[in-house]
């Protein structure tokens, strides 16, 4: 055969015009080509030096802004290689796995750069406390476990996405599948062996076997008032019950512009953004409210009345009712959401993401000021700082097994996407929960996509875990047990606010290691809510611990800090030196503390001593600051900084030049943007470039443009 | 059925152990019956369907394999075949049987055929019997399609069966989940195992409809589908211990819907998807012998009907994005957008409520509220078993309910118990009661 048939066929077949929009495309495309970066290395284990296997690679940048979360994330190769091909930018490079201690890397690729980045994993400490065992399932069962719940006589009944309900009906424990034909389970709430309510995609259903044969034969409708258009993201997910029989569950935001649109949906639609975005290029995250109360949680209660019960949620992944009948929601970082979050919710309240207000009938006629959003903001009660408190947490669940769990009860455990659990402190403030957010498990077998989880009769904990459509189901689905062995593990126990600063507990008495301020690094830092996808940490300080006294049990330790101020988060690392009477290091070293609110009922930051330590900042760099500006600027500002009156940016090189505005007034158009009177905006970079960086480039732009202002 | 009066039992001996001689039962009338099968289909193309006055005749099923090995292999399920209601089988010896090539002409009078990996090797008058079989529309059932099992027919995967043969799925490696999709071949089904290597089937043909994967790891394999094609229906399953009772279920189940039979026992399948042409939520629901239908809950009505089995789920599952499922089979009736359960007035839209469904004997019967008044809709086959039977239950209230009906080019609509007018039927039993409509795809003569 002619290999050269085939296009001339297709030549001749095509006009000239198509012809040279074709090589236009063409020539755009091996351009676009050439302006391709790559980052390469391989991930090494500590010590031997031995590949590591099993690991992940993450990279994460504003160049990735039309990418879910603005990142990619890709599994290494037996050989412990990994490669990215990304746009020209400045990321952060993330190597994960399994029972190694994550390793961050922040990594400037130029246009057309080749830029090589190893990483050395060492090892993490294995909690001899709890052991984690795989649950085998029936080989029939699809294992894209989305939620699990057990029967008050101890069965276990899980569903999975593709629509099934199966049940491990004790004492037996044989498997059986109850219902079929759902689309897309996501939670349950079982009241018998013969009733199961199961939340999916398009409604809550009461699932009914009424003529005890073991499987359903009632799909009894319970709610569906709300919009659904087909798109792949609007997950619902749930389902929580509080002791008065009301229901609990959430509706996610579609991912808009990434799927098909869809002409037939449930309810009204809402295409336009609530708050539009008035930045450059397109929407840095496209997760939209769309269809009715997409962002919402709704309440429905024992008689079946539907109450959309508080908005603003972007992905409420992990809903969770508390002992005491309290409402609370994970919402996973993304525009509007700097980080991850839970949020105790109570009806009628705005939870960060203005888009779902569109809904709310205060204010369909009217749009909201930036003002107004951050006055009706209820903050999240805890942030979970992502990277060592995962990417997108799942649903809190309390330890009520009584000490069958371990020393946590009380307190709150949360799943991930990523292989870790979570443990959650909280405590009330001034009438307002807060509290601490700790890395409990990761690794150690424990497998990604646990999102949904339950305590058995047993005491432990069961996982279910799906990753379907986000990362390697390999070995990444099914239902994961989390038993504690009985060894008390050496852990922050209680981490809690004081006067001065945090009074903290271990789980076992500690030397007097524990009683050195050099041993605990404390940092805090908050987060800008804003519209861009994520926020770096701003306003980030070390704040000085000026005493640390270990109780004579060694197990009580309160350090007083230099300053303790509201409205930050508190992290806290510990070194490896603080250490067990028994001589054992912390299995976990770190926390964070939302703070809030402060003893004294204080809400606000104030008059800070420890704002020279923010400031101390080195000078500009001139140099490095061109390379940020090529990279993040020039494509609006002009190579020679004469602006675009077309895009609305400035002449720097103009007499009224705008670099002759105060220094603390530029930085602060460069961190948190700016909208002109002709509704024009710049778009805030303080999520994308770190503090140095805004000073470098700012440095950059008086050093060259100034100069030829006139 | 209509052909039940061309084949009489059975009455012949059973063969011997070890004989060459086919193991078969009822072949008697086999060519009769052909011929009046003929005369049925002709006149069921021009006239519709005849009455059924009697059981439907059994169904003759041959079973080959490529050598003596294969044979002896095939005995269990030979003998499963011949215990089950309405088969007949008939296994063919291979190899060192005296009449073995004589014996493919039983070929031509089997309703179906199941080949244990491929016929094997036959001479020129043998591959003629054998490509005429394919050719023919009957039922063929195959068994672990392997290339060197057919040397007289190379091109027999890529035509017939719609896929390759590669090599071994994950080096041989157990299947860690087996999906088995809604399919009334998998009627009582509810487990496969198998520890045989399974081929890696590929490049399947567009029309061949996943029934059954197998997941190792991230991998997925094709483990058993079908095809429906104008000229025959198709099916393919791996390798498992004929002896096994589910695996002789399945086998069992294959014949009759290879032959175009209901699968005995076999249960409408429901399941809320993302389909096309429908809000999202909607049910795709296949009654055991077809036809397939989306029923719309947020509409209110059945958006489409088609002629077939049940969607293929995977183009939702299988990505990200997810795209609707995908339909196999003509769609011969499609109503529009509009409420057609109208209360009150026929040109109000009423409130419309989808309240859930129950599973009685096998079939869905779905729950509406329309503007107050309960409507229960149970979809059954027609009543010859062809098309689709609606059949709605009214509670009581004051106000009439009005049907809005479309015009259909394609399917004829039957309306009992409702009176109409044109494209209007009223209810107004104000004590509430029952009405059906009849939905069938038209006959076409052939041009």
């Amino acid at each position: 055969m002619n290999p050269t048939f085939g296009y001339q066929l297709v030549a001749g077949a095509v006009s000239r015009l198509q012809r040279a929009l074709l090589l236009s495309l063409l020539l755009m495309a091996a351009a676009a080509w050439g302006q391709n970066a790559r980052v390469s290395g391989v991930i090494r284990e500590a010590g031997s030096g031995q590949p590591v296997t099993n690991a992940q690679v993450k990279i994460e940048g504003a160049a990735l802004a039309n990418r879910e979360n603005s990142q990619i994330l890709r599994r290494g190769t037996p050989q412990g290689a990994y490669q990215f091909d990304v746009p020209p930018g400045i990321y952060d490079l993330w190597a994960i796995a399994p029972d190694f201690t994550e390793e961050k890397q922040e990594v400037e690729i130029p246009a057309g750069g080749r830029i090589e980045r190893d990483f050395t994993l060492r090892p993490a400490e294995r909690s001899r406390a709890y052991r984690v065992e795989t649950v085998p399932l029936p080989r029939h069962m699809i294992p894209e476990v989305s939620g699990v719940a057990f029967t008050p006589k101890g069965s276990m009944v899980v569903t999975n996405r593709r629509g099934e309900v199966w049940m491990r009906e004790a004492p037996r424990n044989a498997w059986r599948r109850f219902a079929t034909g759902l689309y897309e389970g996501f939670g349950l709430v079982s009241k018998s062996e013969a009733e199961v309510l199961v939340i999916q995609r398009p409604e809550l259903t009461r699932l009914r076997d009424t003529n005890a044969d073991g499987v359903a034969d009632v799909y009894e409708t319970v709610a569906d008032d709300w919009g659904i258009t087909g798109n792949y993201h609007e997950f619902t997910y749930g389902l929580a019950g509080d002791q008065a029989g009301n229901l609990y569950f959430g509706s996610g935001m579609v991912s808009f512009g990434q799927a098909r649109e869809l002409p037939w949906v449930r309810g009204p639609l809402k295409k336009e953004l609530f708050m539009p975005w008035t930045g450059q290029g397109p929407v840095p995250d496209g997760h939209r409210s769309v269809a009715q109360y997409q962002g919402w949680v709704f309440q429905v209660s024992p008689s079946g009345k539907f109450t959309p019960f508080a908005a603003g949620f972007r992905q409420p992944l992990g809903i969770g009712v508390s002992p005491q009948d309290e409402l609370f929601v994970t919402d996973v970082s993304g525009a509007w959401v700097p980080t991850s979050t839970l949020a105790h919710v109570e009806k009628d309240g705005f939870y960060g993401h203005p888009d779902p207000l569109k809904w709310h009938p205060d204010f369909q006629e009217r749009k909201l000021t930036i003002e107004e959003l951050v006055r009706l903001r209820r903050p999240p009660t805890v942030y979970l700082p992502r990277g060592l408190m995962g990417t997108s947490p799942g649903q809190p669940l309390w330890d009520t097994t009584g000490g069958k769990f371990g020393p946590f009860s009380g307190q709150v455990f949360i799943g991930d996407v990523t292989n870790m659990l979570m443990r959650v402190e909280l405590e009330k403030i001034a009438g307002v929960y807060q509290g601490a957010a700790f890395p409990f498990l990761r690794g150690q077998g424990l497998r990604l996509g646990g999102m949904h989880h339950a305590f058995g009769p047993d005491g432990a904990l069961y996982l279910a875990q799906t990753v379907r459509g986000w990362m390697s189901t390999e070995g990444n689905e099914g239902i994961q047990r989390v038993a504690w062995t009985g060894e008390t593990p050496l852990e922050i126990l209680h981490l809690q606010l004081a006067e001065k600063g945090f009074s903290l507990r271990f789980t076992q008495p500690m030397t007097e290691s524990a009683a050195q301020t050099a041993h605990y690094k404390i940092r805090r830092f908050q987060y800008n809510h804003h519209p861009l996808d994520g926020s770096l940490r701003v306003v980030e300080a070390e704040v000085p611990v000026i005493s640390a006294r270990l109780d004579p049990d060694g197990l009580g330790l309160q350090l007083e800090l230099l300053e303790l101020q509201a409205g930050y988060i508190y992290e806290f690392t510990l070194s490896e030196k603080v250490v067990s009477r028994t001589n054992r290091p912390l299995l976990n070293r770190s926390a964070y503390y939302t703070a809030n609110r402060l003893l004294s009922g204080e809400s606000k930051p104030g008059p800070s001593k420890i704002m020279a330590a923010t400031a101390a900042l080195r000078s500009g760099d001139s140099q490095r600051g061109a390379e940020i500006f090529r990279l993040n600027c020039v494509v609006c500002h002009q190579a020679d900084g004469k602006g675009s009156r077309q895009v609305g940016t400035p002449d720097y090189t103009a007499a009224d030049s705008p670099l002759k505005k105060p220094e603390e007034e530029l930085l602060a158009i460069i961190a948190n943007g700016k909208t002109r009177p002709d509704g024009k905006m710049m778009p805030p970079f303080g999520n994308v470039l770190p503090p140095q960086a805004i000073h470098d480039v700012l440095a950059y732009l008086r050093s060259t443009f100034l100069t030829a202002a006139p | 059925m209509m052909f039940s009066a061309a084949r009489g039992p059975s009455g012949e001996t059973p063969p011997s152990p070890g004989s060459d001689e086919p193991q078969r039962r009822g072949r008697r009338g086999f060519r009769r019956s052909r011929l009046l099968r003929t005369v049925g289909a002709v006149g069921a193309f021009f006239a519709g369907p005849l009455p059924s006055r009697t059981a439907p005749a059994p169904l003759h099923v041959l079973l080959m394999g490529p050598d003596r090995e294969a044979t002896t292999k095939l005995a269990p399920l030979h003998a499963a075949l011949t215990k089950a209601s309405g088969l007949e089988s008939t296994l063919l010896p291979r190899e060192g049987g005296p009449q073995a090539s004589s014996l493919l002409n039983t070929l031509r009078d089997a309703d179906a055929a199941i080949f244990f990996r491929g016929p094997g090797a036959v001479d020129d008058a043998d591959a003629l019997i054998v490509r005429e079989f394919l050719r023919s529309g009957k039922g063929l059932i195959v068994l672990t399609a392997a290339a060197d099992a057919w040397p007289s027919e190379p091109k027999f995967q890529a035509e017939f069966l719609g896929a390759t043969s590669e090599k071994l799925f994950a080096n041989g490696v157990p299947m860690s989940v087996i999906n088995l999709f809604p399919h009334p071949i998998l009627t009582g089904v509810d487990r496969f195992e198998t520890n045989q290597p399974i081929p890696l089937f590929a490049q399947l043909a567009e029309d061949a409809q996943m029934i059954m994967e197998g997941t190792v790891g991230e991998a997925t394999a094709p483990m058993a589908w079908v095809r429906r094609r104008p000229s025959g229906r198709i099916v393919h399953v791996v390798p498992a211990a004929f002896s096994d009772p589910a695996y002789q279920r399945l086998v069992v189940n294959a014949v009759f819907w290879a032959a175009g039979r209901p699968v005995p026992g076999a249960r409408a399948t429901v399941q809320r998807t993302f389909m096309p042409d429908a809000h999202p939520g909607a049910f795709a629901i296949t009654l055991p012998n077809g036809p397939g239908l989306c029923l719309d809950p947020v509409r209110g009505g059945i958006n489409y009907i088609w002629e077939g089995d049940f969607v293929d789920l995977r183009p939702r599952w299988l990505t990200k994005q997810g795209e609707p499922a995908r339909i196999f089979g003509e769609i011969y009736y499609r109503e529009k957008e509009w409420q057609p359960l109208r209360a009150g007035a026929p040109e109000r839209e009423p409130d419309f409520q989808f309240r859930g469904y129950t599973l009685q004997d096998g079939y869905p019967e779905f729950h509406y509220d329309v503007g107050g008044r309960e409507v229960y809709e149970r979809l059954t086959p027609g009543a010859d078993g062809r098309g689709l039977r609606r059949h709605f239950r009214v509670g009581p209230g004051t106000d009439p309910l009005w049907l809005k009906l479309e015009p259909q080019s394609r399917a004829e609509v039957t309306v009992r118990g409702l009176e109409r007018d044109g494209n209007l039927a009223t209810f107004t039993s104000v004590a509430g009661g029952e009405f059906t409509i009849e939905i069938r795809r038209k006959m076409v003569a052939a041009p």
